[in-house]
């Protein structure tokens, strides 16, 4: 196996990405390179094709023309057997009424790294407690999931990702959705704290310009194409600083013709 | 009561019948209820009755036959909904009552067989034969070790499919996997309580589980023993007040519910109000 550690591929690269819905473009022309250890913003207005952008580094998401590589290999390689991808959903969608407890729900997020006709074993224990712990959760470990709060689920979601096998990178899709401004920062302050403790690459997609800006290195400006890779200070640069905080993103982008949000 | 009952040779193929079938039953609920698969149960069993007529029909075993047609039935379900433009319970909808319209106007055509029909549809746990116990036990064996060996994978498919996909699990061979179990264990309960209450089987215990239980664990449990118990009861109320056998499973396993519903230690409604 390749040490990623001292490989110097970058740790996601997109060349020439296009990808259509029955003839449609939803994504054109993307080009990205992260490196390793870097904290990414993904902005753009609804129908821009962001979750579309994720699911083609997850893998899961058959390309037009381009070619990805995580680490400097194919995704798919990457989600069968390598298991460096953790994703964190939006919560809203998991039904908390399911008989799981918090440790359930991140052993759940293991099975594809275990491997066929085995149970969990000490080792997936350990790792999931570690998780849990980086989350400040430990204490929880045995609660069934109806009794967590928005924020205590949403770091359960986190760790579960972080359980994934081998997590180098975290991809997060509209993470704070319908949480307020300081549990926004809560959360961005516990992604900063696994960036830097684990050296993991962060990709996350939000509306939350001001708060996102904060702690990217990095920023990408999405509407069918990029219009914008950039570290945060050059986009507020480039479209003010005010400008930035007040308008919808179809006035900053031009009206996003809209496609839904859910391919 | 009890010995007499046991000393009957058609007797003991129904209990051992029964108990295979609800345990089948409950272990697949499970998967059901977690993943919501309940109305897909309905698609599913209901088609049987057309495949059950085909074979008639045609001189192929009818089990046999009810199983492909089923089994295929299951994977149009899943397919139309999974990918197509069409809602989930509209598809249903369409497939399970053509599929038994199919099935009754066959039968209608074919003479003789019409008297069946009421077995058919609920069920006859008493005309159970030697060969059905083996047919039951293979179908049993291997629905059992697809559930048993996979169950992991199983389970994170039904908690979570995009996590599931993303952690590089096989979602579609599971998901039509659990479909194709649900097809197979329906057809061999028919003759214990027939196409239209075996659904009863396939939501019932589970559902009785989550009541009793906020672990995936014991609520397995919980509807494995609500299966087991409900069988019990109702072959023995059957027998002793001379009722249909079928149905009265399926009366006791929902009695079980109800009582689970009300009581239940964490969740029954009547024991909430105490508790305030």
């Amino acid at each position: 196996m390749m040490d990623i550690s001292t490989s110097s591929a970058p740790a996601i690269e997109l060349e020439g990405v296009r990808v259509s819905y029955n003839g449609v473009n939803v994504l054109e022309n993307i080009s990205l390179t992260v490196e390793p250890g870097s904290f990414v913003g993904i902005i753009g207005p609804n129908g821009a094709g962001k979750t579309t952008l994720l699911k083609v580094i997850l893998g899961l998401q058959p390309l037009a023309a381009g070619e990805v590589r995580l680490f400097g290999l194919k995704p798919s390689a990457v989600l069968k057997k390598k298991k460096y991808v953790g994703y964190v959903p939006q919560k809203s969608l998991l039904d908390r009424d399911l008989p799981f407890s918090v440790m359930d729900v991140i052993l759940m997020g293991r099975v594809g790294s275990i491997g066929p006709l085995k149970w969990f074993g000490k080792k997936d224990l350990a790792e999931a407690e570690n998780n849990l712990r980086r989350v400040e959760l430990l204490d929880y470990a045995d609660r069934p999931i109806g009794e967590l709060s928005g924020g205590q689920m949403q770091r359960v979601l986190i760790a579960r990702a972080l359980s994934c096998g081998n997590p180098r990178i975290l991809i997060l899709d509209e993470p704070t959705v319908g949480v307020d401004i300081p549990h926004q920062l809560d959360f961005y302050e516990l992604l900063a704290k696994l960036q830097k403790e684990m050296g993991l690459t962060i990709l996350v997609v939000t509306h939350e310009v001001a708060i996102i800006s904060k702690y990217a290195d990095r920023m990408v400006c999405l509407n069918r194409t990029m219009h914008l890779h950039c570290n945060p200070a050059e986009l507020m640069h480039y479209h003010g600083h005010e400008e930035m905080s007040r308008c919808e993103f179809e006035q900053l982008f031009g009206t996003g013709e809209g496609q839904s949000d859910a391919g | 009561m009890l010995a007499e009952m046991l000393s009957y040779d058609f007797m003991q193929r129904a209990f051992i019948g029964g108990i295979i079938v609800c345990l089948l039953c409950s272990f697949l609920s499970f998967f059901v209820v977690l993943k919501r698969l309940s109305f897909i149960g309905v698609g599913i069993s209901h088609s049987a009755l057309g495949g059950l007529a085909l074979g008639v029909m045609t001189g192929i075993n009818p089990f046999l036959s009810a199983g492909i047609f089923s089994t295929l039935i299951s994977w149009a379900i899943g397919i139309t909904s999974k990918k197509g433009k069409v809602h989930e319970d509209v598809t249903i909808g369409i497939f399970f009552s053509a599929a038994m319209a199919f099935g009754v106007v066959l039968i209608s055509l074919s003479s003789g067989y019409k008297a069946d029909l009421f077995s058919l549809l609920f069920g006859n746990i008493l005309a159970i034969t030697v060969e059905d116990l083996w047919m039951l036990a293979g179908c049993g064996l291997a629905v059992g070790l697809f559930l048993f060996l996979l169950f992991k994978e199983l389970l994170a498919m039904s908690f979570d499919e995009e996590i599931a996909r993303i952690g590089g699990l096989p979602v579609e061979f599971l998901y039509y996997g659990l479909l194709t179990a649900m097809a197979v264990t329906v057809v061999a309960s028919i003759k214990v309580v027939g196409v239209i209450l075996v659904e009863a089987l396939l939501v019932i215990p589970a559902a009785t589980g989550l009541q009793l239980s906020r672990n995936y664990r014991w609520m397995l449990f919980f509807s494995l023993l609500t299966g087991l118990l409900s069988v019990l009861s109702g072959l023995f109320l059957s027998y002793a007040y001379d009722l249909p056998s079928g149905a009265t499973i399926v009366l006791c396993a929902a009695v079980f519910f109800g009582l689970a519903f009300l009581f239940s230690p964490s969740k029954g409604i009547v024991t909430k109000r105490f508790r305030h």
